[in-house]
Parts: C-alpha cells; structure tokens; sequence
C-alpha cells in the first residue's frame, strides 16, 4: 500500500536573478512497511528533500500525500498536530535535551501528544527494550554514549507509532561499531514492527541496510536501486556502483 | 571602521542590550528624580521658613545616598555588561582568529559602551526630567506645601551629578571590559557556546533535612524578633544571621527538593511540557541559589523600609495633628515657687508667660488665650499621689507591659504628680474646642494620653478609687480616664496629670504657668508670618533680658508652636519616606535586572531546546507558556520568600518607628508597597517574558 507520495515537487530559494534551484521536479512513493535511503553528495538537495516532508520547509510548487493528506496544503496547529502524530525524526546530532533523563527524553514525545500518564510508563519501557536502551534510562544525556544517545531519539521518535520516521543522517555522528548496532535495530524495527523509515546518508554501508535506495543529484533524481533478494553485502557493493557513477564527490564516503 | 563595526554590533544585538539599556535608563531617570528634589519649587519654600535645618540636612543626606546609589548601579551595570559579554564571545573569537588584536576588539567594546553609555544616559536623563515634572505633585504632598502655578523643573545640579557619577560608572565598565578581553584565550572563546552542564544531584533526604533545619531556624529568627521589643543588638544580629543564612539553604534545599516533589505527581510531571520545564527550573536553580538569595534578602530590605516609611509618615501626621490642638504655647516656671536659697533664682524670669506676650506686644495678634497654673507636689509633703496610685490594681500589668520596651518608663512609684486647678482647666479645654467637664469640690480626674499607660488608667477609672491628696480624700469624679494632654508635642507623651477642684490647690504656689494662644490670622501664609514674628519677638525678649547661657534662660520652660512642630514632624516624615523611596526603588531595579538578565540568558543558551521541541511537534503556545512558567518562578520565589520575611519584618520594625501600642494601620502602606511592587517588578517580569519569547523565536520564522 502506498503510504508516502511525493508529486512533481519543486523548492527553489533566492530571488528571480539567482534561483537555486535545490529540489527541481522529484516524484517517488514510499509504500507501508518500506525501508528507503535517499543518497546524494552535499548540496544534492536530499536534506531540502526531507524537509520538506516533514514539513519544516515548504515546497515551491508540488504535492506531498502521507496517506490521504496533502502536507503541502496543512498550516497552523493543524501542520503541527500532522507532524506530532504522523511524524517522527532522528536527527545527527541526536537532539536530546540535556536536561532530561533518557526516559524523560522519550515520554516527552508522549506527553506533547497529551498521552494520559498512566500509559507512559508502558508505552516507554516498551520501545526501550525494542532498542536495548532499558539501563540507560535514568541517565542524561552526557553520562551516555553517542550510539547510546542515538538509539535514545530513535526511541523518541517511534514511541508515538508514527506512520512515518524520518531519519537525517542517524549515523552521521557515530563510530562503525554503534553505527552497525543502530541500523540492525532499524532493520529490526522495519521487519519485525512494520516500522516505515526514510533514511538519508551519504554513507554507502548506512544505506546498504535499506530495501531501497534513491540516488539524488544537483536536485534530481539520478538513480534508484532495489535490494530485492540480495545480501546486504551484495546490495552494498551495487550501491558502490552507482555512487562511483555519480562522480568523485561521494568515493570518500564509504 | 572600528565605529562602524560598533554601531553594527549594537543594531544587531538589540535584544541583548535592552534590558541592560532599559536598567540604566530607569536608574539614571530615578538618580535624576530624586537628586532634582532641590530644586523643587515646594522643597524651596519649605526650606524658606524651616527651623531646624531640615533642609542642609536632606541635602547631606542626598549626597551620601545618591554616592550609595550610584554605587549599587555601578556594579549592575558591570553585571550586565559581563553578561553580554558572554554572550558574544564567539564573536570576539572570531575577531581575533581573523587577526584582529585584543587592543582592537577592546576599542570596540569600548566604544559600544561609550555609545550605549551616552545614549542611554540621555535617554534617562530626559526621561527623568520628564517625571521629575509630576514628581513635583508628590515632593508638594511630601512637604505638605501648596503649590500655586505649575513650573517647568530643571535641575542641572541634578543632571550634572547623573552625568559625573554614571559617567565614573562607565568607566569602571569600560576598563572592566578591556581587562577582560585582554585576559581571554581564543579557545575557551569558542568553546565557550558549547557547554557541557554537568546536572549535580543532591540527595533528596539531605534536602528534607535541611530544609527542615533552616525552616526551623527562620521560625525561631521570627518568635525572636517579634515576641518583645525588648531584644538586644547581639540577639538582633544572631537573627538576622539566621535568616540570611536559613534563606539560603531553603532555596539550596528547595533546588534539590522541588523536582524530587514534583516527579513524584506522575499524572502532573508527564503532563504536556511540564517535565520540561520543571527540569529546565531545577538545572537553573541549581545555579542560582546564591543569587536568589541576595535577591530574596534586597527585597526584603526593599518590601520592609517601603511600607514602613510610608506607615510611619502617614501615623507621625497624624499624631501630631491630634497633639497640637492650639497654635502656640509658652510655659514659664514661677520664680516663687523655688526654694529661697537656690543659688539661679535671681537669673530666673520674672514674668508670667502672660506678660511677657503683652510687654512684647504680641496681644494683639491672637484671637483668644487661656493661662494654666500647673502645681506640683513639694518633697516634704504629707500624702504625695505618685503615678503608681492612679494605675490601682493595673500597676502589675504596667511593669508587665513595659518590661520589654525600649521606652521604659521610670519606676512610676516615684513619679510625683502635676496638679491643674478644674477652672484652668476648662478655660484650657475650651481654647481647645472641647466641652467643660464639671466636678465635685472632693473629685479628681486624671488627664493622659501616653500610649501604654492612658488605657491601663482608663481601667483603673473604672474601678475608681479614692486618693489623698494634702489632707484631701479625692474620689474619681468620672469612670474613665480624659485623653489629652497640656503640652503642645510631636506625640502623645502625657503620662498623666491630676486635675482637682480649685479649693484644693488653695494656698499653693504654682510651679509653672501655661499660656495658650489662637492667632487671628486664618489663611496659611498669614499665619506663618504671625508665626514668625512670635517666634522672634520671644526669643528677642529672653535674649535681651535673660542671658544666662548664650542661648538659655533659666526658667524660661517650653515654648513651641503649632507651625514649628508641624515643619519638624514634616521634615522628619518627609526623609524617611523619601530614603524609603529612593533606596527602595534602586533595590528593586537591581533585583529586578538580575533575575531578569539571568533568565534571558538563559533563554539565549537554550534556544536548540526548544528548537527541539518544535521539531517534536510542541505547540508554540505550550513552548510559551512553559517559559512563562520558568520565568515566573524565578520571579516569584524570592519575592515570596522575602514577603514572608516582611511580615515579620515590618511586625519587628513597626512599634520601633510606629509606637507600640499603636493602632496605626499598615494597610494603606502595604498596599502602596505593593503596588510600587507590581508596577516594577511585575513590569521587568513581563519584559523579560517577551525579550525571552522572542530570544527563543528567533530562530523558528
């Protein structure tokens, strides 16, 4: 079933005489239950891209559907409560509030969403042990470790079973080693939760761990490729393929 | 290109100087406003015809204050700046990492100060000059003086004291700021904007205890100081320590105690933004238990001499209004009264009060007079009435009551009464708009009005007993006590007087003689100068006829009057309000600018925050209104503290400048306070709000 459709959009910035034009016609959906990465150099436009789907940034001209809405169309408390209850985000650089404990990080989602308190408790020791997280929640955010932290704001974002989650770079900030441990819970979280995750990196071995990948250049789709049944080794070493193709800018990336 | 570069930074970074430029113009504004006082029209003309010198007196006073005051200002000012500084460290970092040196940065400072500097210190000043101008209005009712025209005030002694001492102040911020700069490192410059808070957590039960241990003693600092007046400075001292030292470990206890408290409410703690922002109040906290405590004590002080000078102004009118019932009053000892062989009995005056009014030539200018003779009781007499004899069975509770006090009164058995005749009585009472009281050839009634000891006496009327008086039985003509006094005074200090039948007294000398007078003059300004001229023509007619002492003549008892008394009680009000006011206002911008700084601060560190709560989905008003809690707290909870500590406060400070038995209300004064209160802080608190609203919004469009 199709969850996400994304329509002709376009998002230029500057004014009439010095257009930038950093997303130029992209149209693609993401089906329910499906695992994407978006890939692209700095300054293809794929975190423009995420942006606008969640709709922090507007598009100049195109249409977004998540199910049967048009975020495009949505404004005020009505774009926020689309964002709140459809929406979840994992950021690079985590974005934990320093103050809070882990656990109190992740009700937080909850409690915005005026989530009666009693089911809190539940609903947060549930997705904890989903991300093995369970002894780091009365911790702060400076007493755990970066993959610690990141899998943290992953449970942030997937506590209030968003339709969506949008990932920037989740693994952007992280060692090999955490950023190995992340993925497989993302890959555990989208096969065994039907969990639908977009994911954009420039990291060839982070996107070998989706089903399917879109290759965006200078605001354009370039390429696109499919895991169908291969290994992720195999998957990988196609995705090396076309990152090569796409130029020299990404060769370091890997 | 350094100017310009200045002038830049200063529009850019608006929001950051305004309440640092809000701050000096209001205290530049209220320096101005108090210090313009001398040039007055209504301080003018009190000081015109000002007897005791009130007016050199407000004016040495106005220095030392305004010294003090420019102080306080002065190291706000040097807060402030510190604070913005931090703000733009990264800045200066990259000024010096582009080569820029430290010397160069300093001038930039420099001169940013120098413009924030001048251009605020003329805000203020215009805006002062602006008040100063309904200030006249209040300085009028302050000096109790009419004011006949409105007159444009200008006061460049005012404004050239505003320029020299906040000049000096910037200054000290100008090479304050060099000084750090030229100390910095280019590293902890730019690491400066990432900070790794460390969340230091206390042990809850350490908490509880503390805060147990520190209520306790501020409970016992309160008992200490309001359970009698009779408390030594050493006692005085330990409590104020015990208080300064108990407010801070509540607030220390508190910081810990607070979230503990408040986590424990599940249903309220998980609750829209709440753990947000209860955990941003207790990191916050943590920080700031010094300060708060300083704040919560400032306005103590503040809350404290306020309400009290205001009370204490309205009670001192008041009272003399009631003490003064005619316009003067001359009472002259009776030379034959003294022993034959008192050795200054020659130097003594020879006239009655009386004659030295119609020898001077002053009969004419009053409308009507009365003479009193006052008796008093020999040492070798048979059957003296002391003091004590009228109190009865009330006498215990007396001591009772005086026991304590710091106007102890003396032993009242060996007080020997006055005596005053029933018919010059009348003709007193008279003159004083009061009705005759008759009485019986073997009655007596008493007169006072002395706070603690008319309403024991009153009592004792009641009772009414018989005393003897030489070889009289008196009996109690009425069942209470007269509320009066002979004495024209700035109080009610008339213990008691015994007034008897005429018969009584026959065969006696008079000690003294009262004399009365009403002027004929009605308006205010004709009885000022008939004032005048009374005052002179009697001090004339001692001078030249009794030079004893340069100054003193030997029998020659009392002479006040209404106006004299009434210009001393006003000047005396008039300063302590106007040192309530003054200081009081300056404190309450400090505190008011420092919690104020502190949160927008606060605010500017935590701007990711609640960009991160955006992103989750926040609503902007639950974002605002989280913030409206934060900043509400930290405005709210030391002026609760230190109301609590007023009360007890103003219970302690209000028989020292009231009286004690007094039932003076403080209400209106409180509720003056208050309002002075509301309207500063309460607008600090609101600016705040909205600078940090949109310190927070800055980056979200």
């Amino acid at each position: 079933m199709e969850l996400l459709k994304i329509k002709n959009i376009e998002k230029y910035y500057g004014s009439r005489s010095n257009l930038t034009k950093a997303i130029d016609d992209i149209s693609f959906s993401v089906a329910n239950g499906e695992f994407i990465g978006i890939m692209g150099a700095s300054g293809s436009g794929k975190t423009t891209l995420l942006n606008c789907i969640s709709t922090i940034d507007r598009v100049t001209a195109g249409n977004i559907f998540l199910e049967d809405t048009d975020v495009t169309h949505l404004k005020g408390s009505k774009l926020n409560q689309f964002r709140r209850e459809k929406l979840g985000f994992i950021f690079q650089d985590f974005n934990l509030l320093d103050t809070l404990t882990a656990y109190e990080n992740i009700s937080l989602a909850l409690s915005i969403q005026k989530y009666p308190a009693k089911d809190i408790d539940i609903a947060v020791r549930d997705v904890a042990e989903k991300l093995g997280i369970t002894d780091v929640l009365s911790k702060y955010p400076y007493q755990m470790s970066g993959g610690q932290k990141q899998r943290v704001a992953s449970a942030r974002a997937i506590v209030t079973k968003p339709k969506l989650v949008l990932a920037d770079e989740p693994t952007g900030a992280l060692d090999s080693k955490s950023a190995k441990m992340l993925l497989e819970r993302f890959e555990y979280l989208n096969k065994d939760n039907g969990t639908t995750i977009m994911m954009v990196t420039h990291d060839s071995f982070t996107a070998s761990y989706t089903s399917r990948v879109i290759f965006i250049k200078d605001g354009k789709i370039f390429s696109e490729l499919s895991r169908g049944n291969d290994s992720r080794k195999q998957f990988f070493d196609r995705i090396i393929d076309v990152v090569t193709l796409l130029g020299g800018d990404m060769s370091d990336a890997v | 290109m350094l100017f310009k570069l200045s002038v830049n930074n200063i529009c850019k970074s608006i929001k950051d100087y305004a309440v640092y430029f809000f701050t000096i113009v209001i205290g530049v504004s209220i320096f101005y406003l108090f210090n313009s006082i001398e040039e007055q029209e209504a301080f003018k003309k009190f000081i015109a015809n000002d007897p005791e010198n009130m007016g050199s007196v407000i004016r040495t006073l106005l220095k030392g204050l305004s010294v003090f005051v420019s102080i306080v200002l002065g190291l706000l000012i040097i807060y402030a700046s510190r604070f913005l500084m931090k703000r733009r460290n990264r800045e200066f970092a990259i000024y010096l990492m582009l080569g820029m040196g430290k010397r160069k940065v300093s001038a930039i400072l420099f001169i940013e100060t120098l413009l924030i500097g001048v251009f605020s210190l003329a805000v203020g000043l215009i805006l002062g000059i602006g008040l100063s101008q309904f200030m006249s209005a209040l300085v009028a009712n302050l000096f109790e003086a009419d004011l006949d025209s409105y007159r444009f005030v200008l006061s460049f002694r005012a404004a050239k004291r505003a320029v020299i001492y906040f000049g000096i102040a910037y200054l000290v911020v100008m090479l304050f700021n060099s000084f750090m700069v030229s100390k910095c490192k280019i590293l902890d410059l730019i690491q400066s904007g990432k900070r790794s808070e460390k969340l230091k957590l206390k042990n809850p039960w350490l908490c509880v205890v503390i805060f147990i241990i520190s209520s306790a003693a501020l409970a016992y600092a309160y008992h200490t100081v309001t359970k009698s007046f009779d408390i030594s400075s050493k006692e005085l001292l330990l409590c104020i320590a015990l208080g300064g030292i108990s407010t801070f470990f509540i607030f220390w206890s508190i910081s810990g105690l607070a979230l503990k408290l408040i986590m424990s409410f599940k249903g309220g703690y998980y609750k829209g933004l709440n753990c947000f922002t209860f955990r941003q109040i207790s990191s916050k906290m943590n920080t700031m238990v010094v300060s708060m405590t300083l704040i919560c004590l400032i306005l103590f002080v503040t809350i404290c001499s306020l309400s009290v000078s205001f009370a204490f102004r309205d009670s001192f009118n008041k009272e003399f209004r009631d003490c003064c019932p005619t316009d003067m009053e001359l009472v002259i000892t009776n030379k034959k009264f003294l022993s034959d062989n008192n050795k200054n009995r020659d130097k003594f005056i020879n006239e009655t009060p009386d004659e030295i009014i119609s020898k001077t030539g002053l009969s004419d200018v009053f409308s009507e007079t009365s003479l009193v003779n006052i008796y008093m009781q020999k040492k070798d007499e048979e059957n003296i009435v002391y003091m004590s004899d009228l109190l009865g069975s009330h006498l215990g509770e007396y001591y009772e009551k005086v026991r304590d006090s710091i106007y102890m009164i003396e032993n009242v058995e060996k007080i020997k009464l006055q005596i005053l005749s029933i018919d010059d009585f009348n003709k007193m009472w008279e003159l004083f708009g009061k009705d005759p009281i008759s009485i019986g050839k073997d009655e007596y009634f008493v007169l006072s009005d002395e706070k603690i000891i008319y309403p024991l006496m009153d009592k004792a009327a009641e009772e009414g007993h018989e005393i003897n008086f030489g070889g009289h039985k008196l009996k109690p003509a009425l069942d209470k006590t007269v509320y009066g006094a002979v004495d024209l005074s700035s109080n009610h200090i008339n213990s008691a007087i015994l007034v008897v039948d005429d018969s009584v007294l026959e065969g006696r000398e008079p000690m003294m003689r009262a004399f009365h007078g009403n002027y004929k003059a009605k308006s205010k300004a004709e009885k000022q100068k008939v004032d005048k001229e009374v005052k002179d023509k009697i001090m004339q007619f001692v001078k030249d006829n009794y030079h004893v002492n340069k100054d003193e003549a030997n029998g020659f008892s009392y002479f006040t009057t209404k106006l004299a008394i009434s210009e001393m009680v006003i000047g005396i009000s008039a300063i302590v309000t106007f040192i309530g006011l003054y200081l009081g206002l300056t404190f309450l911008i400090t505190c008011a600018a420092i919690i104020a700084l502190k949160q927008l601060s606060e605010c500017a560190d935590s701007v990711e925050r609640y960009e991160m709560l955006r992103k989750i989905g926040a609503e902007e008003n639950s974002i605002s209104r989280s913030l409206l809690i934060q900043t509400g707290t930290f405005f709210l909870l030391p002026l609760l503290l230190a109301i609590i500590h007023s009360i007890y406060g103003i219970k302690f400070a209000k028989p020292l400048m009231i009286g004690i038995f007094s039932s003076q209300t403080m209400i209106p004064s409180i509720i003056a306070t208050a309002a002075l209160i509301v309207a500063i802080y309460g607008g600090y608190f609101l600016i705040t709000y909205f600078c940090g609203r949109s310190v927070i919004r800055s980056r979200h469009k």
